[in-house]
């Protein structure tokens, strides 16, 4: 254990113990966070970091245990109070309210009051503080903006403008960086760095372990309730993060297999969307082709298209040599192509349904005859499934919704395998995944790839699409800006592609 | 990983039997139900003792399967497509205009200014299919321009009425509110003729509602009805035609309404413009009452059967008990509002349950 280098930390939690029912989910947990500090909470998925955080923000009240601020005891009965003592939690959803503007959400039920008749808002002084606050920040939004129509990071800066607007001192972020991109990312660090110069402190959640090196001071890692160890985030390497957050030692984190690419499955010849521009590419049997680009270049428009949920303006799409009218999703499913989306919640699962009946959804005729299911096979099946991809718990009568992150994204990726998709395409397969599942689905995504599927991959994530892909396609504004050849994968590479520019001859090959 | 087994709560509620977390609520509901009707019968016999007279188990059976038939289509809407708002408001003016039709074609009709004279079963299936059809239109606007069901159906409620109006005119030669009356055997059959004890539409409405429960469990259009109410966008991206499938919801629910409408005709033997008027707040509760979540995605035919009967058993007990019309409206209305807040509570209950486990 490290000692915090703080005498009085600013925030300290002790003996933290919550049950529900009979199920201990905190035991006595311990953590501090010193005046200035990033501290990086790290955990797998269900290792009690949300509830730990829920109770510091006042969102749910702990059994036992203290927590203290400044040197004073607290007590929160609800969110308000927390937000009162200085706290203030960014959700990994965001909780910005998109039809009113920047500066509406940043004073949301707290809108400045004209003197003397305080049943008006003081519209002036509204836009105005919320501007200074913006420009603390050093972010070019105006405040009038509508929050719909700003990109998800910057959205992430409203909300933490929110925070400091109501004199946050204890910021907690729950996996800030899920949706943004590499420089989004690098901004939204340089902004909490400013943050730690003005003293606020940052609780920083992040399955990314490379960035808790980057930008936290400590790290503190949870499992199964308890604290594992509290160590200094600049001097532990992530495998040991990862080690630690786990409990094993894991294998090493994208066991890339070399395989033969077979023969050609899709081929699409200048293809075109609202959001797509003239995009021509091919992929084959056996191959993982990932796709890079800043979230908005077009990656996503541009499966969706190949899947027949966007619809195309112009361009051909070929399956197996064969021309395709990709019309409906319903049509490119039955030419053997499969999409795991972006959104999981609102359009992988179907979170009301069990695990066996969200297993065959897009393979129903092959469990069904004259439109009759075989509830017996059906069953059969999605017990295999469940099996092979090792789901959790791993009962078929399961309500999807109920699961982890991690083990929803397993039932997903067993809806295809089902379907039995010769194409497959993931979008962002490990956002929000804990380090164990997302092990698991990339070891999944090399099997099929093994067995002659072809694997088209969308991430964000530089080093998972770069440990994944035989070749990566880079989208720069709806176009495809450049291909790489595993040889030449570099994060510089890629990194000037997405940008529009093009990658100097030594970064290529670096 | 094992963790997240602690996680689970359908464990934590100590259910070591499988399905505890999932099945419980429904049957709970349903055992519910069972005991209400039992209660109610008790009450309303204690009260006035002729309610479980024969004639009186008779007439409360028609009315359920009346009301039981529709309601099993506004139970098919709203699984599917609870997620977009899905309800059926037109479903009253529906039964009133399968019943002018199928009174106003017929060769045996009293007041025989009506220039057609189809045999019965033909009137009978006219009727169908302009119920089913005009569903198909509700379901038609519904998908295409992607319009609120609520605000369409509102729409046709108006339209159904205006043309049952106007049918009753057609075959009357005259607007006259009294309706055709007529004798018919097969109209009889569907008002008055029973099978032993059991009226012949109970029998109907059985085996109806087996068929449906059959389509809803055991077919995969029906597996794809519940993909549809739990997220449309998500039964899209998993290949199923959604809007060929809220086309045919919707004709199915105009199709029963229709059904209905001329059961209800059979047990008047007349066709009145007035029919059915406010008759979608029973289907609607016949829905709601017997579980299906106005949300979506969830809902059972077992449920429904049941609720038609405990629907129909308000309606005669408080009839019988000569209970005022308006009291009655204040009663049905305030058992719709509160089957909708326990379907909310149960929601916020599960929601919650997710945001523990996350």
């Amino acid at each position: 254990m490290v000692a915090s280098s703080t005498p009085q930390p600013l925030l300290r939690m002790e003996g933290i113990t919550k049950s529900y029912g009979s199920v201990q989910v905190l035991h006595g947990v311990e953590l501090s966070v010193g005046r200035g500090e990033v501290l990086g909470l790290l955990g797998e998925n269900g290792a009690g970091k949300s509830t730990l955080l829920n109770i510091l923000n006042g969102v749910i009240q702990r059994d036992t245990g203290s927590i203290v601020i400044d040197g004073s005891p607290v007590e929160f009965t609800g969110p308000k109070q927390a937000q009162e003592a200085g706290l203030a939690f960014i959700h990994q959803e965001l909780s910005v309210l998109p039809y009113l503007s920047v500066a509406e959400n940043v004073f949301l039920n707290r809108l400045p009051r004209r003197k003397g008749a305080p049943w008006l808002v003081d519209w002036a002084a509204c836009y105005r503080q919320a501007g200074e606050i913006l420009e603390r920040l050093a972010v070019k939004i105006h405040p009038r903006t509508l929050v719909g129509s700003l990109g998800t990071a910057e959205q992430e800066l409203v909300e933490i403008a929110k925070a400091l607007s109501m004199n946050a001192r204890i910021i907690t972020m729950d996996e800030p960086t899920a949706s943004l991109t590499e420089s989004e990312i690098e901004r939204l660090f340089t902004l909490m760095r400013a943050l730690k110069a003005d003293g606020v402190s940052v609780i920083y959640v992040s399955h990314r372990l490379d960035e808790v090196a980057e930008i936290c001071d400590r790290a503190t890692i949870l499992r199964d309730g308890k604290i594992v160890n509290t160590v200094d985030a600049q001097t532990t390497d992530s495998h040991a993060l990862a080690t630690m957050m786990v409990g094993r030692e894991l294998s090493e984190l994208f066991p890339k297999t070399e395989h033969e690419r077979g023969r050609e499955t899709l081929r699409v010849s200048n293809l075109s969307t609202v959001k797509v521009d003239d995009v021509s590419f091919t992929a084959h049997a056996g191959e993982v082709l990932g796709i890079a680009g800043l979230v908005g270049s077009g990656r996503t428009e541009l499966v969706r298209a190949v899947f027949g949920a966007d619809p195309i303006t112009s361009g051909e799409v070929f399956v197996n040599g064969e021309a395709v009218t990709l019309d409906s999703p319903g049509t490119a499913i039955r030419h053997g192509i499969g999409l795991v989306p972006e959104d999981r919640k609102l359009q992988g699962a179907v979170l009301s349904m069990t695990n066996a009946h969200n297993i065959t959804l897009a393979g129903l005729s092959k469990v069904s005859r004259w439109g009759q299911l075989d509830r017996g096979g059906e069953k059969q099946a999605a017990k295999r499934l469940i099996q092979d991809l090792q789901v959790t718990p791993s009962r078929i009568e399961q309500e999807t919704g109920r699961l982890s992150g991690g083990n929803q994204q397993k039932v997903v990726l067993a809806k295809w395998l089902f379907a039995g998709s010769d194409i497959l395409i993931v979008d962002e397969p490990t956002r929000g995944v804990d380090v164990g599942a997302r092990a698991a689905i990339h070891g999944l995504l090399n099997d099929l790839a093994g067995q002659g599927t072809t694997i088209i991959m969308i991430s964000s994530d530089l080093p998972e699409v770069m440990g994944m892909s035989d070749r990566i396609l880079v989208m720069h504004e709806g176009r495809i800006a450049g291909e790489l050849p595993r040889k030449d994968f570099s994060e510089e590479a890629i990194v000037m592609y997405a940008s529009g520019l093009e990658p100097t001859t030594e970064g290529a090959k670096a | 990983m094992s963790s997240l087994l602690a996680q689970i709560p359908g464990r934590q509620r100590g259910g070591g039997a499988p399905r505890a977390g999932r099945r419980l609520p429904l049957q709970g509901q349903q055992l519910a139900l069972v005991l209400l009707i039992a209660a109610l019968a008790a009450g309303f016999a204690s009260q006035a003792p002729e309610f479980l007279s024969v004639d009186s188990i008779e007439n409360l059976l028609r009315s359920a399967s009346m009301f039981g038939i529709v309601g099993l289509g506004m139970t098919v809407v709203i699984i599917s497509c609870g997620s977009l708002g899905g309800i059926d408001l037109s479903v009253g003016s529906m039964m009133a205009l399968g019943g002018a039709i199928g009174a106003g074609l017929l060769g045996t009709a009293f007041t025989a200014a009506n220039p057609v004279k189809l045999p019965a079963a033909l009137a009978m299936l006219m009727a169908l299919l302009v119920t089913g059809l005009l569903g198909a239109v509700s379901g038609l606007l519904i998908a295409r321009l992607k319009l609120a069901p609520f605000a369409v159906t509102l729409g046709m409620m108006s339209v159904a009425r205006g043309l049952t109006y106007l049918m009753v005119a057609f075959a009357i030669g005259s607007s006259n509110t009294a309706g055709i009356t007529f004798s018919d055997p097969l109209f009889d059959w569907f008002g008055l003729n029973n099978f032993g004890p059991i009226p012949s539409i109970t029998v109907l409405f059985l085996v109806l509602a087996a068929l449906i429960a059959f389509m809803l469990k055991a077919t995969a259009f029906g597996r794809s009805l519940f993909v549809l109410g739990g997220n449309a966008e998500n039964a899209r991206l998993a290949g199923i035609n959604v809007r060929r499938t809220i086309v045919i919801v919707f004709a199915i629910s105009g199709l029963l309404a229709g059904l209905g409408g001329l059961i209800l005709t059979g047990r008047l033997s007349s066709a009145s413009p007035l029919a059915a008027t406010g008759y979608e707040l029973e289907v609607i509760m016949v829905a709601v009452i017997g579980g299906t979540s106005l949300s979506g995605g969830r809902g059972s035919i077992v449920g429904t059967v049941l609720a038609a009967i405990l629907v129909s058993e308000i309606d005669t007990g408080l009839d019988m008990m000569n209970v005022p019309s308006f009291n009655q409206y204040l009663i049905k209305g305030t058992i719709l509002v509160v089957a909708v807040v326990m379907d909310k509570v149960y929601q916020a209950r599960s929601s919650r349950m997710l945001v523990q486990s996350a």
